[in-house]
């Protein structure tokens, strides 16, 4: 199975995101040491029921709250996504050190990420 | 602290998404009884694995609020949090609502423009004295 392990929004102004969720919400932001600006949002205790997410700066109008899931393996799982009618929005691609990312529409329109862990991924 | 816990997700068709979801990724529904009738929670694995569930709600028509996944925070007092939206530059949807027997729920929209829930949890919302 594949559960929801990780959110991404979206945002305009930097600062203005981050004060708002380190002052409403407590959560602790990190900016992330990788080839794209993208800031991770660590939203409590790990040992919690919970997950974490992240947040990127908006590149279209259409961009949204988009849940990854943690999948054994992205190529195979994007096979299934189109065989049971969703689409395949991004290919699988590296996420340098992290793993491998798909993004796809499920039948009802709804943007997803499917991340195949793997630290060796380039 | 606010920790997401909870998702749900937009559905026109119920059936359709059931099967996408579970022959793609081995998601279970559970038809529950929910404070808006039948209420259809998505169970994505094993609850002792890292990880949060989520529920399908039907889609009501093709604007923004309806048509998004939108992720529900924990939150201890919501009242508390709704002025600290507001102060911080975000926008309240949907004031506080009670969800009989759950707790109590609001939408906001952040700095971003992302479309959240919160939830403050309480059993006893909107029991009558005798159903506590």
């Amino acid at each position: 199975m594949a559960r929801v392990v990780h959110f991404e929004l979206v945002a305009d102004d930097v600062e203005k995101m981050i004060k708002f969720y380190e002052n409403v919400f407590g959560w602790k932001v990190q900016k992330w040491d990788g080839p794209i600006d993208y800031w991770f949002l660590m939203t409590g205790d790990n040992e919690k029921l919970g997950i974490d997410g992240a947040f990127g700066k908006r590149q279209s109008d259409d961009d949204t709250v988009v849940n990854t899931l943690d999948v054994d393996d992205a190529k195979d799982i994007s096979e299934k996504i189109v065989k049971n009618g969703g689409e395949v929005v991004r290919p699988v691609s590296a996420v340098p050190g992290v793993g491998w990312l798909v993004y796809f529409k499920d039948t009802e329109g709804n943007l997803w990420g499917a991340m195949q862990d793997d630290s060796e991924a380039r | 602290m606010g920790r997401v816990i909870h998702f749900e997700v937009p559905v026109d068709n119920v059936e359709r998404a059931e099967k996408f979801f579970s022959k793609t990724f081995g998601w279970k529904l559970e038809q529950q009884n929910g404070p808006w009738g039948k209420y259809l929670a998505v169970i994505t694995g094993d609850a002792s694995e890292a990880g949060i569930n989520g529920a399908f709600y039907k889609r009501e028509d093709e604007s923004a609020e309806n048509a998004r996944v939108i992720n529900v925070l924990d939150i201890d007092d919501i009242d508390k949090h709704v002025k600290k939206i507001k102060e911080h530059g975000g926008e309240i949807l949907y004031d506080k609502m009670v969800v009989k027997g759950v707790g109590y729920l609001a939408y906001f929209r952040d700095p971003g423009g992302n479309l959240l829930g919160m939830m403050q949890h309480d059993s006893t919302a909107g029991m009558e004295e005798g159903e506590k």
